[in-house]
């Protein structure tokens, strides 16, 4: 569709202004999570979890200029369910509760997208879109951390198990790992949360940049390799934390638990990131059918493009 | 099938679209401006908990109970928090005759229930076994047996809050949101154990009853002591 041409107003005066608005609405807000609470980490442990917004919101701004030429061809329409998002929003931005008001912010822009060109500027917008609601700070990591004690208990076991192997003396108790009198507790965020939800996220831009997205295999061997670092990575930060806590190397320890050899640990996580995928790509294929039917009869390779 | 109007009027179309900019004005001009010029930007003035100085003492004073007389009061450090750990026995020597209470009261109004009972198993080197969760009324409380090498407890764990408590911080978690939207108020809460010593590795059933009975003792003695409004 071609939008007729608007003689009086400008071709972009709508978006400028609710643009402007918006920048208004939130600038403070943005400004309050990426300075006080990811760069100086003052707001919370669970705020930190979201810490990739830092990349991603960037991106998500970028891919959205990427786009702008395709959103202006887009027909206007108004979808009734945009007016509803709105009205969500600004319940939730008046509020007063941070949460609400931090979540006010992806709504109002699904609200908007709804409302300016229906649900084709939705479909349209809709991977940056994603990349803003994963960095929305909420409180959903304080909600799953204690369902995964189970994991916790396992990279224990493990990390003993290997510490043992080694000829260690170390005792594990749940999620307690003591070599020497000295205790770790393998803690929900030391445990891999907040790296499996960075690798996660990462995870989401580099599917999206190298479009495996377009093959559900590919993209679901991804994640599970994504996945599986993640823990053993994990395992194996726990296990030499436990050895540099036991052997009383405390400057080691504080290195690679809080200072940057953490940093150098996650930048190694997701430099692994890259080569899964490389080696996805050259080696799995796009498809089981793909594989194995495609040559048979010009059968429809069962290839599900999801539409971002 | 999207139940979309598409205007074909642009007239109308345009319209339309100019009161979403029109909200997003009021949105401006109601709260965002004078939460920028002329009050606190919500970030920087945070609900609080009203009875927040009542509720850190208590890892001091630990807790009056009635019909109980108190043998020890002790700061405690576990998993780096502080907890107030009491031993007590009952004044006329009926059974139950012991009784062990850790409290470990909310320290700041922001402090959130976290990992309070993987902390206090891990600081006591407990084994447990027999998880069981009972209910009376708005009190749930989680039971099991606690034994180390040298002595066994049935242990009764909760999250106590102003009207009940519940052992999972999911509970506490939702009603705190209630909270923020209806009071502007943050949820207060004590994390609390109570330990009742048994014969080694003994039949925790029988204790039932005891731990349900203490509990609730302890919540509505916490309800009058830390979570009454201040008058």
């Amino acid at each position: 569709m071609i939008s007729v041409p608007q003689s009086k107003s400008p071709r972009w005066s709508i978006e400028l202004a609710v643009i402007s608005c918006v920048v208004i609405l939130y600038g403070p807000l943005l400004y309050h999570w990426v300075w006080d609470g990811w760069i100086n980490k003052g707001i919370s442990i669970q705020h930190e979890y979201f810490s990739h917004g830092i990349l991603g919101i960037p991106l998500a701004i970028k891919l959205v200029w990427d786009k702008r030429q395709v959103w202006h061809r887009l027909g206007d329409s108004c979808h009734w369910s945009g007016i509803a998002c709105l009205l969500v929003a600004f319940v939730f931005y008046t509020s007063g509760v941070m949460d609400a008001i931090n979540l006010s912010l992806p709504l109002l822009l699904t609200g908007l997208l709804l409302c300016l060109k229906g649900p084709a500027g939705l479909r349209l917008m809709l991977f940056p879109l994603v990349l803003l609601i994963f960095s929305t700070p909420t409180q959903l990591p304080y909600l799953i951390e204690p369902h995964i004690l189970p994991l916790q208990r396992f990279i224990a076991t493990v990390a003993g198990t290997i510490l043992h192997g080694f000829g260690y003396d170390v005792e594990v108790n749940q999620i307690y790992l003591s070599m020497n009198g000295q205790l770790v507790e393998v803690a929900p965020h030391c445990a891999g949360l907040k790296m499996l939800f960075t690798s996660l996220y990462m995870g989401l831009v580099i599917t999206y940049w190298t479009g495996i997205y377009n093959s559900r295999l590919r993209t679901g061997i991804f994640f599970v390799g994504i996945i599986l670092v993640s823990v053993i990575g994990n395992i194996l930060r726990n296990t030499i934390l436990t050895f540099f806590h036991g052997h009383s190397m405390s400057e080691a320890f504080h290195w690679l638990h809080e200072s940057w050899g953490g940093d150098v640990y996650s930048a190694v996580m997701l430099g692994s990131l890259i080569l899964i995928v490389n080696a996805i790509q050259s080696h799995v294929p796009v498809s089981f059918a793909t594989a194995t039917v495609a040559q048979k009869n010009g059968n429809q390779p069962t290839v599900s493009p999801i539409d971002f | 099938m999207a139940l979309s109007f598409n205007s074909s009027d642009s007239k109308s179309r345009s319209w339309l679209r100019w009161l979403i900019v029109a909200l997003l004005a009021v949105m401006i001009t109601a709260v965002a401006i004078p939460q920028y010029f002329f009050g606190q930007l919500p970030w920087q003035s945070p609900p609080g908990v009203a009875q927040i100085k009542t509720i850190r003492t208590l890892k001091d004073t630990g807790l009056v109970l009635d019909g109980w007389s108190e043998e020890l009061q002790q700061k405690i450090s576990i998993g780096g928090d502080q907890w107030s750990v009491q031993q007590l026995t009952h004044a006329n020597g009926a059974a139950p005759e012991q009784m062990i209470i850790f409290l470990k009261p909310q320290g700041q109004s922001k402090d959130q229930p976290e990992v309070e009972w993987i902390d206090l198993q891990g600081a006591q080197k407990w084994q447990t076994s027999h998880q069981r969760r009972l209910r009376e009324g708005d009190l749930s409380i989680d039971t099991f047996r606690a034994w180390t090498s040298n002595q066994t407890f049935a242990v009764a764990q909760w999250y106590a809050l102003p009207q009940g408590g519940h052992p999972a911080p999911h509970h506490w978690f939702w009603r705190d949101q209630t909270y923020q939207w209806t009071r502007d108020e943050r949820l207060p809460w004590v994390a609390v154990a109570i330990l009742l010593p048994m014969p080694p590795l003994g039949d925790i059933s029988p204790v039932y009853p005891d731990l349900k009975r203490l509990s609730q003792l302890v919540q509505s003695s916490l309800a009058k002591a830390a979570f009454e409004p201040e008058s």
